[in-house]
């Protein structure tokens, strides 16, 4: 009686076995045909290693939409900064002729890693009201881009900020302004008008371009 | 007005203007005077909303100290949304009173608002009757939203069953908006809403 039983459930068992080679066979052979790609034109092997000239950039186009092919290192995946790689690979194409030294102001160079203190403080990002000016005209073939920075509280240019007697200056948390802005914001909202941080009067300081 | 609030205003109007949400006729902008102190704002509704198909006007009131202080905007088109008030237009909006910023721009304004339509916030109301609607009778609350989109807003889509129940009250006496509110407010049972006007 017991042994019967035992049998029986022996046979479940080897039953069980049975079904569950089936199974792995199943799978085994579902991968087979994949693995066969010759014999299925449609699929497509993305493993395939291009060359470096297939690869289109399509931040070149449309810098609204990152979309990052093969590694960018993390200091540069800020829009900011690869909307400012792009123009430089832009510019060099462009210019010709050698640069104006007479334009050449100083501006942070986005392809160093940025300096240690801009780690400790939480950035929501780095817009600094910052726009490229690369509409065309013959000018500007020669020289690089003409960087426009505007305050974007009163929306002034930086030259009609120099030229009406005001600074440019960077709050704690980043943010660029011109002085009298910042001054009469924190005055009436003690905070930052482009993220709202807390400031203190004593908490911005200005910058020099 | 302070000339910086003045300023601002000119060159954000023209941001509004030639902006890509302008193209798309989701925003507008008008000035109402010459001195840039008040300005007529349109949103259309957002799709997949009870808004959708209808224009909502906005009233724009820039205040001297713009824009260290925000601009002081109410509906003007009736709408039905539970942050914003069904008998004054006036709205519930984080970014309108503590949360303003002075680098915010009306174009910001306006997009806040229509995805404010998008997503109400009904556990922060000014209208405390269409919040409790929202939440306890979503259904209800979505085709009566859509009732005065359609009735106030231009938009397409109309209910026969709310319209007659109105014009009911409209037979008796009552004005059209009247019976609309009372109807709205008590989940369209006609007999609560003759009851509330007549008591
Ligand atoms: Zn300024
Ligand atoms: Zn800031």
């Amino acid at each position: 009686m017991t042994s019967m039983i035992a049998s029986r459930r022996r046979r479940r068992q080897r039953a069980s076995v049975i079904q569950h080679t089936n199974r792995v066979q199943h799978r085994l052979e579902t991968v087979d045909l994949c693995s066969s790609s010759h014999d299925l034109p449609s699929c497509i092997d993305l493993t395939c290693e291009g060359d470096e000239e297939e690869i289109v950039d399509l931040t070149a186009v449309n810098d609204s939409s990152i979309v990052c092919l093969g590694s960018v290192p993390t200091y540069l995946q800020n829009e900011t900064q690869v909307r400012e790689r792009n123009l430089r690979a832009l510019r060099r194409h462009r210019s010709r002729s050698p640069v104006n030294t007479r334009q050449l102001t100083r501006r942070p160079n986005y392809s160093d890693p940025l300096p240690d203190y801009n780690n400790d403080i939480q950035h929501p990002s780095y817009d600094l009201g910052v726009t490229n000016d690369i509409s065309g005209g013959a000018e500007e073939d020669e020289s690089p881009p003409r960087r426009k920075i505007t305050c974007p509280v009163c929306f002034d240019s930086d030259t009609a900020i120099q030229s009406s007697y005001r600074q440019l200056v960077s709050t704690i948390c980043g943010h660029v302004f011109c002085n009298s802005c910042i001054y009469e914001a924190i005055r009436s909202n003690h905070s930052c008008p482009k993220c709202r941080k807390k400031l203190t009067l004593r908490q911005y300081h200005p910058i020099f371009l | 007005m302070a000339n910086i609030a003045v300023q601002r205003i000119k060159r954000e109007f023209k941001e509004v203007v030639r902006s890509e949400e302008v193209a798309k006729c989701a925003i507008k902008v008008e000035l109402v005077n010459d001195n840039y102190t008040e300005l007529k704002g349109e949103i259309s509704g957002p799709p997949d909303t009870p808004y959708e198909g209808g224009n909502f006007v906005l009233e724009i009131k820039v205040p001297e100290t713009y824009p260290f202080n925000p601009p002081k905007v109410k509906f003007m088109t009736k709408i039905w949304h539970p942050n914003i008030s069904s008998v004054t237009g006036a709205i519930c909006l984080d970014i309108l009173k503590d949360q303003w910023a002075a680098a915010m721009t009306l174009r910001t304004v306006l997009l806040s608002l229509q995805a404010l339509l998008s997503a109400a916030e009904p556990d922060d109301p000014q209208d405390a009757v269409v919040a409790r609607q929202f939440k306890e009778n979503p259904d209800i609350f979505w085709l009566t939203a859509k009732h005065w989109s359609h009735a106030y807003a231009g938009a397409p889509k109309s209910y026969p069953e709310f319209d007659a129940k109105i014009k009911r009250l409209v037979d008796i006496g009552v004005d059209e908006h009247r019976a609309r509110v009372a109807l709205s407010s008590y989940n369209w049972d006609l007999e609560k809403a003759t009851e509330s006007i007549f008591s």
